[in-house]
């Protein structure tokens, strides 16, 4: 097919240029400039798509974001993109998509046979059918018959871009009214931020004809450009969409970029202004007839934009329905370019403006008159008008069938609020212009032109200029005035019951496939509410979210309740706008980049000593470091005896380190802390435990105070951040009487544990000055020294169950210190070792691990905390939780050992914990394994659980059940190693 | 601190988080057309938290050079300035050693030198890189706390038009570069 309805001449496309594309496995041609709807178009294909639900055949309808039936699979593989608008894409050589939602192509669908079925699957019917034996059995089946495309199943090989901008305007829409609003504020000093979804400015100036302020309007365009480029504070965003209006004059916009090298496919904005201005136009609304959806029924709107922007003619022979004087003018424009234009069908009465100027041109119209059905295999043949009275009601004996392969219909205008209406404005239904127009802004803002139902041309430029000044200025306004508009006839829908047919197939909802038949089945069932019959129908649903739909269904709504549409309301649209890509959205925070993981200073020695490196809290720490050719157990397994015999090293960074300081230190911590805080001895070590509110159990450490009114507080690693905002939290609202200071040290210092029996030897090589003997540095104490000129710290502290040392240097230092101890420790067998290795010895000593032994029900009691809160006079965070009823249960689960009770069955973490009779799975769990290893100190498996009544139970036998299966064990003390704590005091 | 003053260990050495010795050239993260994205290595830094309870004009008086009073400034040059980041706090940003005065009653003033590490971005091109990655148009002479590709938090300080100073924590240092790489690469106007 050779563009056999593209125009001789005309349009904003270069045919120089010709590019080939391929649609439903078809070769096609077009050029630069075509979207592919307009090439489409130009090549006569009609079937364009399949509707969502019964699988009709459907034809371009629109001309933009409001297209509704034309949804297509674009590209393959990797780049393939589903449910992307025909119209929106601009066409490319090598282009190939296909239409979504039939096979083998939109021509010949297989399921087309689903439309047949129409009768016994109306709006709702799931609801009531398909239910037995469940709705589940049949919904897969279901849901497969009524997709869309297909989401691309392989990572997406392009790069998504994000930019942040400011202005003190943000224009959205660049046409005339737009471009008036964009210049005006720019002339008065603003910086201005001109949004647009076309490559080119202009908006309905690229399609429209007629004057603007006595000029034609493409040189009142050519001028206006000129003036943009001379002004530097304007910045210009093409292919741009906003979709997205937010609190604070947000604007989210994503903008297209040419395909091609290694340059981001696409770019989403997210533009912050002091005011924004919409220009965003208005939607030109269907007409409501039995078999409106046949492919050739079209917008009237759009195929002036088909002609005069892509140099496309809709069809031969084309009839036009409408209920206002827009689409006279398109008549007249396709006369002009050749089309006969068959009849103009007027359902209003009277004698509107235009209708001397048809009557010249020789353009037959028809007053009182819709149409009531069309015909047409592959495509529109035939319309059926009627007479129709002035509620639109068909008048029985007056049909005739007209000839046409084109029915235009314009059922009126609508203002595109979307955008205002996300911004929280008010919407209110004008009775002058029968649609919903802005009234209350909630935001800083203006519309201008069609946006605020300004009709006239001249006027809305005059208005929005006025408006950009305003916009310049600040000023701000609260209400919008009404606009003076001519009085507009409202046609929600074609009537035809009084000659005998009903609304079954006069479709409301093109993308979501709803009818007439359907909304009043909606009403039937007292689904009356907007908010309901929009869920019932799913009208407004799809991905159009109803920009052709929503007021005629409101419209329509209106009229069986007998309620004036103002009075139905409409729902609140969200965003976005338009769809988006989730690789706009993700940007480039993809790969690598999705969620950074923290370095260690001593990542150089790790990467060298082949560590086995892996995510704890956002940190890529050491887990263990395998040998050649060795199992991750027997490494752990290596690690953990080299400790507990000689000595070991371990990248400690991570762990969250506060400075808390003031004199008021010690009752704020005293205050967030379970434990007493003011005993502690300045240079003295004691670990502790922080509730949140609720009294859960929320992070542990170990605290020092370095001087009277300095404390360093330990915490988690993941959890340091939080914490410390959560103390900020506490200070600046709730304690403001304490005079502290709180400043995140985590990363200042680095460092280095040594555990084992050897340590104090090797960190004796390193002369830090530091008298490192038993008596004058005990466990949980801490001392300052110098390696050197370099401030170094030392907290004698463990939580391997070893005499340990907890080094820190500052972080440049980081790797030196790592490096200098594994030197120091040479002679004596050092080995580094990782987090798997700590938690198998913590877990042997007994030593609780937040997060993995607790769990969003514990209470300090439960882990053994009982006896400190009681002795502790003070109150602190959390405490009254401790002491209701719920606290004080005696069957609470505690934190204990578990021992398989044939020494040597490792029991699982997360199995249940059961009494010795349990025999299914229903039965009550008593707790649940916590933590589990194979100790290799002790040869056997070790294990900690929260078990109810735990600690008085001890020596008892139970069972563990996990995944079917039962394993006899013994509640024991937590502590399996070193019960007495000798090793720690060497 | 600065790498003419670092501590000298005999057994201890230090090394930036993007892996520059102290005396040697800075790491070059990115350059290109109107664009120099480079690490600074060892600078001084160091918070002075104002005690609630003290003498707000008398702290003020006592301290041997002038804070910023400005929300969200800075005052000085690109060589040492110091800067306002909360109500109560400032941080100082210092090539060159400073003297600082010892946590007292009034201040509390913690060496954060080791903690943070900087990058600075600079040419006609440091705009729109880093509008690539932060919500916020600081004037010059502001500095203010922000999330850095939505992720992660920075101070962002702008020392001229086209000069910005990126202070971010050290163990995220090598995301950062990376990252500005890549942005520089992304954003580089075609051959």
């Amino acid at each position: 097919m050779s563009q056999a309805f593209r125009s001789s001449q005309g349009g904003r496309i270069d045919r120089s240029r010709p590019l080939r594309f391929r649609f439903d496995g078809r070769e096609y041609t077009g050029y630069v400039g075509d979207t592919l709807a307009s090439a489409l178009l130009a090549n006569g294909v009609r079937v364009t798509g399949r509707s969502f639900k019964y699988h009709r055949p459907r034809g371009l309808m629109a001309a933009g974001f409001e297209e509704a039936n034309t949804l297509v699979q674009l590209e393959s593989g990797a780049r393939t993109q589903p449910n992307l608008r025909a119209t929106q894409i601009e066409l490319y050589d090598g282009l190939e998509a296909r239409a979504v939602n039939c096979w083998p192509n939109a021509r010949h669908d297989v399921f087309g046979f689903f439309q047949l079925l129409k009768p016994f699957w109306p709006a709702g019917f799931y609801y009531k059918t398909f239910m037995a034996p469940s709705w589940h059995l049949y919904e897969p089946a279901i849901r497969h018959g009524a997709g869309l495309g297909v989401s691309p199943k392989l990572a997406d090989p392009d790069v998504y871009d994000k930019c942040h901008a400011q202005a003190d305007v943000i224009v959205v829409g660049a046409g005339p009214s737009g471009l008036a609003a964009a210049i005006a504020a720019a002339r008065d000093g603003a910086s201005v931020v001109l949004v647009d979804d076309k490559p080119a400015l202009g908006g309905s100036l690229q399609y429209e004809p007629g004057l603007v302020e006595g000029l034609p309007a493409a040189d009142w365009l050519k001028a206006r450009e000129d003036e943009i480029r001379s002004l530097p504070n304007i910045r210009v965003l093409g292919c741009t969409t906003a979709f997205g209006y937010y609190d604070h004059n947000h604007l989210l916009a994503n903008e297209l970029l040419p395909a091609g090298g290694t340059s981001p496919r696409q770019r989403l904005w997210k533009i912050r202004g002091r005011q924004i201005v919409l220009a965003t136009g208005a939607l030109e609304r269907p007409l409501v007839f039995p078999n409106n959806d046949r492919p050739g029924v079209m917008l009237a709107g759009a195929a002036l934009q088909y002609l005069h922007r892509h140099g496309v003619l809709p069809g031969r022979r084309v009839a036009i329905a409408t209920n206002n004087d827009s689409a006279y003018a398109v008549a007249f424009e396709l006369r002009k370019a050749g089309v006969e234009v068959v009849q103009i069908a007027d359902s209003r009465g009277g004698q509107p403006a235009p209708l001397a100027q048809a009557q010249v041109l020789g353009i037959p119209v028809t007053m009182t008159c819709a149409p009531t059905d069309t015909r047409g295999r592959s495509g529109l043949q035939r319309v059926e008008l009627h007479d129709v009275n002035g509620q639109g009601q068909a008048q029985p004996g007056t049909g005739r069938w007209l000839d046409a392969d084109v029915l235009l219909v314009s059922g009126g205008w609508n203002p595109t609020v979307h955008l205002f209406s996300q911004s929280g404005g008010a919407l209110r239904f004008d009775d002058q212009q029968q649609a919903f127009v802005p009234h209350r802004l909630a935001q800083a803002g203006h519309l201008v032109g069609a946006a605020a139902g300004q009709a006239e041309r001249d006027i809305a430029v005059e208005a929005a200029r006025v408006a950009g000044r305003d916009a310049a200025a600040n000023r701000i306004v609260r209400e919008l005035a009404p606009v003076a508009s001519t009085a507009q006839a409202a046609l929600w829908s074609v009537n035809v019951e009084a000659i005998g047919r009903g609304p079954s197939k006069s479709w409301v909802d093109f993308a979501s496939d709803s009818t007439e038949s359907d909304l009043r089945l909606s009403a039937r069932e007292n689904f009356v509410s907007v908010e309901h019959f929009k869920r019932y129908t799913t009208t407004g649903m799809m991905t159009d979210q109803g920009k052709t739909s929503n007021v005629n269904a409101i419209g329509i709504l209106s009229g069986v309740l007998g309620k004036a549409p103002g009075e139905v309301g409409t729902t609140r649209f969200r965003p976005p706008f338009n769809p988006v890509t989730f690789g706009a959205i993700a940007g480039r925070n993809v790969g690598a980049y999705y969620r950074p993981l923290r370095q260690l200073a001593a990542q150089e020695a790790h990467d060298a000593a082949g560590a086995k490196m892996e995510d704890y809290g956002a940190w890529m720490r050491p887990a263990f470091y395998p040998q050649a050719g060795e199992q991750e157990s027997a490494t752990i397994h290596r690690e953990v005896l080299a400790v507990r015999s000689g000595v070991g090293i371990l990248d400690y960074s991570p762990l969250g380190k506060i400075l808390v300081q003031g004199p008021d230190a010690a009752e704020f911590l005293t205050r967030v802390y379970v434990n007493n805080v003011r005993t502690l001895k300045v240079g003295a070590c004691r670990y502790g435990l922080m509730l949140g509110e609720d009294g859960i159990v929320k992070d542990d450490g170990v605290l020092t105070r370095w001087s009277e009114n300095s404390y360093l507080v330990g915490t988690t690693s993941g959890q340091a951040d939080r914490i410390v905002e959560w103390m900020e939290e506490w200070l600046q609202c709730e304690w403001v009487d304490l005079d502290v200071t709180v400043e995140s040290v985590t990363t200042q210092w680095a460092v280095v544990m040594l555990a084992g029996p050897k340590a104090r030897e090797v960190l004796s090589r390193l002369d830090s000055g530091i008298d490192l003997a038993a008596a004058a540095f005990p466990h949980m104490s801490a001392r300052e020294g110098r390696i050197g000129d370099v401030p170094v710290r030392v907290a004698r502290v463990s939580f391997t169950g070893e005499l340990g040392y907890e080094i820190s240097v500052p972080w440049q230092y980081g790797l030196s210190l790592w490096n200098a101890l594994l030197e120091a420790g040479k002679p004596l067998g050092i080995i580094p070792f990782g987090i798997e290795s700590l938690m198998v010895m913590r877990t042997e000593k007994g030593f609780l691990h937040v997060g993995s032994d607790t769990d969003g029900l514990t209470l300090p009691q439960d882990v053994g905390f009982g006896a400190i809160i009681d002795k502790k006079p003070e109150d602190f965070i959390g405490r009254r939780t401790t002491m209701t009823p719920d606290g004080r249960r005696t069957d609470r689960r505690q934190l204990v050992g578990l021992a398989p009770v044939d020494g040597a069955s490792l029991l699982p973490v997360g199995g249940h914990v059961v009494d010795a009779a349990f025999k299914a799975a229903s039965g009550h769990t008593q707790g649940w394994v916590t933590s589990s290893f194979m100790s290799p100190t002790l040869g056997r498996p070790v294990a900690l659980a929260l078990v109810e009544r735990g600690r008085e139970r001890l020596g008892e036998q139970v069972q563990v059940f996990d995944g079917g299966k039962l394993l006899p064990a013994k509640i024991v003390s937590m502590t399996a190693y070193d019960p007495e704590g000798e090793r720690l005091r060497m | 601190m600065n790498q003419n003053t670092l501590p000298a260990s005999p057994g201890l050495r230090a090394i930036s988080s993007l892996g520059t010795a102290p005396g040697a050239t800075p790491q070059l993260i990115a350059q290109s057309a109107g664009l120099r994205v480079v690490e600074e290595p060892f600078l001084q830094l160091a918070s002075l938290r104002l005690s609630r309870k003290a003498d707000r004009a008398a702290a003020l008086g006592a301290l041997p050079f002038d804070l910023p009073a400005t929300p969200n400034g800075w005052t000085g040059d690109a060589a040492s300035s110091l800067a306002r980041f909360e109500p109560n706090a400032w941080m100082l940003i210092s090539v060159a050693p400073r003297a600082l005065p010892e946590s007292a009653d009034a201040w509390v003033v913690t060496d954060l030198s080791s903690r943070l590490a900087s990058v600075r971005l600079q040419g006609a091109r440091a705009p729109a890189v880093l509008a690539a990655a932060t919500s916020v148009s600081l004037p010059v002479s502001g500095f203010t706390r922000t999330l850095f590709a939505e992720t992660v938090p920075v101070l962002l300080q702008r020392l001229a038009d086209d000069d910005y100073r990126l202070l971010i924590d050290v163990s995220l240092a090598g995301y950062l570069s990376s990252w500005l790489a890549d942005a520089s690469r992304l954003t580089a106007p075609a051959k």
